[in-house]
């Protein structure tokens, strides 16, 4: 209770210090992390905790047989991704083995389906489509991806040149991971969709105005059809 | 329960009043400043006196050229301007017989570095005047081609550096660096390594897809990369095999010290979270890769390792922006919790950190003013320093071994380019030049 307090007033500090001393922009991006800090605490009380937790059993350690990896304990974790963080992990098969196609083999959509693989777009520094015209066309291209049973999808993650390339080959990762989400939860079969990053490495735009930032924060799509 | 609460709200309210007047009063940030200079020891340079040598003057010019680069730009000491005046109070070859130690201290030099050939042999004798001392150095055999007798010079001038100033020098270090150039699809990366004044730049990593954040194994084992030439980005050893084995994509790969374990960041659970793989001796996957963190609407990004393998510093913006972040390494079978502690405080975006090898420091690209600039983390004192200033954005610093140094790249408009600077003096030098975008530097 008393650490919840605290986290409490740090978050309250932060919110009535904003007003002192800042411009707008930073403003917003300390509004941004008090309003986490409050949030983290409002869940805490109401016994949820985001931190994670090292494994407590030799069986953790060595995980599962056909594990690839040794995960983090879930327990908490679980409650905390809720949506389309929730973890999903990558196709089964390997690109390129097994009867599944090499991500090189894929290619754009031909004329007839671009309008419904058409780019979506993504705000800054967020990974979360919100344009309600691209959430539905990316409604409308699960339903296709349903309906075509052998079309395997690339998602591809990009950002614009504003950041580090490193933290932007990080963020559009997330973006291209939520694109593919989202598509799951739309009832498409998470072993068809791959997911590639590139960063701020390829850019569509190379001018330098919000317009030229906001066509290079995308997530574009490449098709394989059998 | 009810005076519980009521004690709890009043010690809630008091906190506040507490900690807002100050800041309202009291609103400034303070800034930590290094120290702007350190005082440069003045070296002097003689001219290379050849008595026997079937090479050409150009070529010793330029031999001289290098090692000038390597003395003046170690960050401790200065070459003055030759003199005729104080060449003349040589006699050649035996430069110690005459050696005029007043003339020296009166042209107020500090050390002095006598160069002459003797049958395509360098013999360099250097003069402390302070101490009225002097050391012959083992002699260089020179094959007359400059890209090869360059790298004997630099090792040369560290060996001199560390006698002198009690610092290894980093005049023979090799950089690591990926270049970026346009190509008919768009764009190419490959990996470059070249000296650490930048020349002998040659191509290591080309035609296996795109190409970036190249790092050495310990040890001189080699080195590693990450490529796209599957699609996906995965991270190689320098012979082409893949350091990790896993679904999705990894990236930003970082080894510790020890060459045992690298943490990177890799979405095979469905986000972009970090994980350390154990290696062995040849850098060959040990056991299953781990997931060491992982947070809510999160992206995590460009691990680094304390010298001690114990630690990681890394981004995310798990907070709302991304910040850098450090983590213990705990043992697997720990049942202890783990959380990272918030490192830096100052500014917005920091990213891209690099811890030193003394594990005093870590230096970070920070966003000041809209320009993303180096920045150094002091551990001792939990202080943040800026490193560099200007409108170019710089980033992916690292440190050279003896702390002093950073090798980072910029990016703006009309390129990037790679640039070494010492944390104190502040002088950027800029080492690479040509085509292409360099970026990733590594050393």
């Amino acid at each position: 209770m008393v650490w919840v307090v605290r986290v409490l007033c740090v978050g309250v500090v932060l919110l009535l210090n904003t007003a002192c001393m800042r411009n707008s922009s930073e403003t917003w991006e300390d509004w941004k992390t008090a309003g986490s800090y409050l949030g983290r605490s409002l869940d805490a009380l109401c016994g949820k905790s985001y931190e994670s937790r090292m494994l407590t059993s030799d069986e953790e350690f060595i995980g599962p047989y056909d594990a690839e990896f040794i995960p983090l304990n879930h327990g908490d974790l679980k409650n905390a991704f809720v949506g389309s963080d929730a973890p999903l992990p990558q196709p089964k098969g390997i690109p390129g083995q097994k009867g599944v196609p090499a991500l090189v083999d894929f290619y754009m959509p031909p004329d007839t389906l671009q309008s419904l693989f058409h780019p979506v777009h993504f705000d800054t520094d967020d990974h979360t489509v919100r344009d309600r015209v691209e959430l539905q066309m990316l409604v409308e291209m699960a339903e296709y991806l349903k309906k075509n049973g052998s079309t395997y999808l690339v998602v591809d993650g990009h950002a614009d040149q504003r950041a580090s390339a490193s933290y932007n080959m990080a963020l559009a990762m997330r973006r291209a991971n939520y694109v593919r989400s989202f598509l799951v939860k739309n009832g498409v079969d998470q072993n068809r969709i791959f997911t590639v990053s590139h960063g701020k490495e390829r850019p569509v735009a190379q001018g330098n105005t919000p317009s030229d930032w906001k066509l290079n924060r995308r997530s574009e799509f490449k098709i394989y059809q059998r | 329960m009810g005076s519980q609460m009521k004690r709890l709200c009043a010690r809630f309210f008091l906190k506040i009043c507490s900690v807002f007047v100050p800041f309202c009063a009291f609103g400034e940030v303070l800034e930590v400043a290094l120290p702007t200079a350190v005082q440069k020891t003045a070296v002097y340079l003689t001219k290379i006196h050849v008595h026997s040598s079937e090479y050409d003057w150009r070529y010793f010019d330029e031999l001289s050229q290098v090692l000038a680069f390597d003395v003046g730009h170690n960050g401790f000491s200065s070459v003055i301007l030759t003199s005729e005046n104080l060449e003349e109070t040589f006699s050649w070859p035996d430069v110690r017989a005459r050696f005029d130690v007043n003339a020296w201290k009166k042209a107020r030099v500090s050390y002095v570095y006598a160069l002459q050939v003797f049958q395509n042999r360098l013999q360099l004798t250097v003069f402390n005047v302070q101490k009225e001392s002097s050391k012959k150095y083992v002699d260089v055999p020179l094959t007359g081609k400059l890209e090869i007798d360059r790298v004997q010079v630099h090792h040369l001038t560290d060996a001199v550096q560390k006698d002198l100033f009690g610092v290894q020098g980093i005049a023979s270090l090799k950089v690591l660096y990926s270049i970026r150039s346009p190509n008919d699809c768009g764009w190419d990366s490959e990996i470059w390594m070249c000296d650490a004044d930048g020349a002998n730049s040659l191509p290591l990593v080309q035609h296996r897809g795109y190409c970036v954040s190249p790092g050495f194994f310990p040890g001189e084992k080699g080195f590693y990369y990450v490529s796209f030439q599957g699609g996906q980005s995965k991270i190689y050893n320098s012979l082409g095999d893949e350091l990790v084995v896993l679904r999705g994509s990894q990236a930003l790969p970082s080894i510790n010290r020890q060459g045992n374990q690298i943490a990177f960041i890799t979405d095979v659970a469905g986000r972009p979270d970090l994980f350390i793989q154990n290696l062995d001796a040849q850098g060959k996957m040990v056991g299953k890769a781990r997931q060491v963190f992982s947070a809510p609407r999160a992206t995590q990004a460009s691990p680094t390792y304390s010298p001690d393998g114990k630690q990681i510093a890394f981004v995310s913006d798990k907070d709302g922006v991304p910040r850098i972040y450090v983590l213990d390494v705990q043992n697997p079978k720990s049942t202890q919790k783990t959380s990272p502690r918030l490192l830096t405080k100052m500014h917005r975006e920091n990213t891209s950190p690099a811890w030193s090898s003394d594990g005093k420091k870590l230096s970070y690209s920070a966003k000041v003013d809209g320009v993303r600039q180096i920045w150094v983390y002091d551990f001792v004192t939990g202080t943040e320093m800026p490193v560099t200033t200007g409108p170019e954005h710089k980033e992916n610093p690292v440190w050279a071994p003896d702390n002093c140094h950073l090798i980072y790249n910029t990016e703006s408009d009309d390129g990037c380019e790679l640039y070494r600077i010492h944390i104190v003096n502040k002088e950027p030098l800029q080492i690479s030049s040509g085509p292409g975008q360099k970026r990733f530097p590594s050393w």
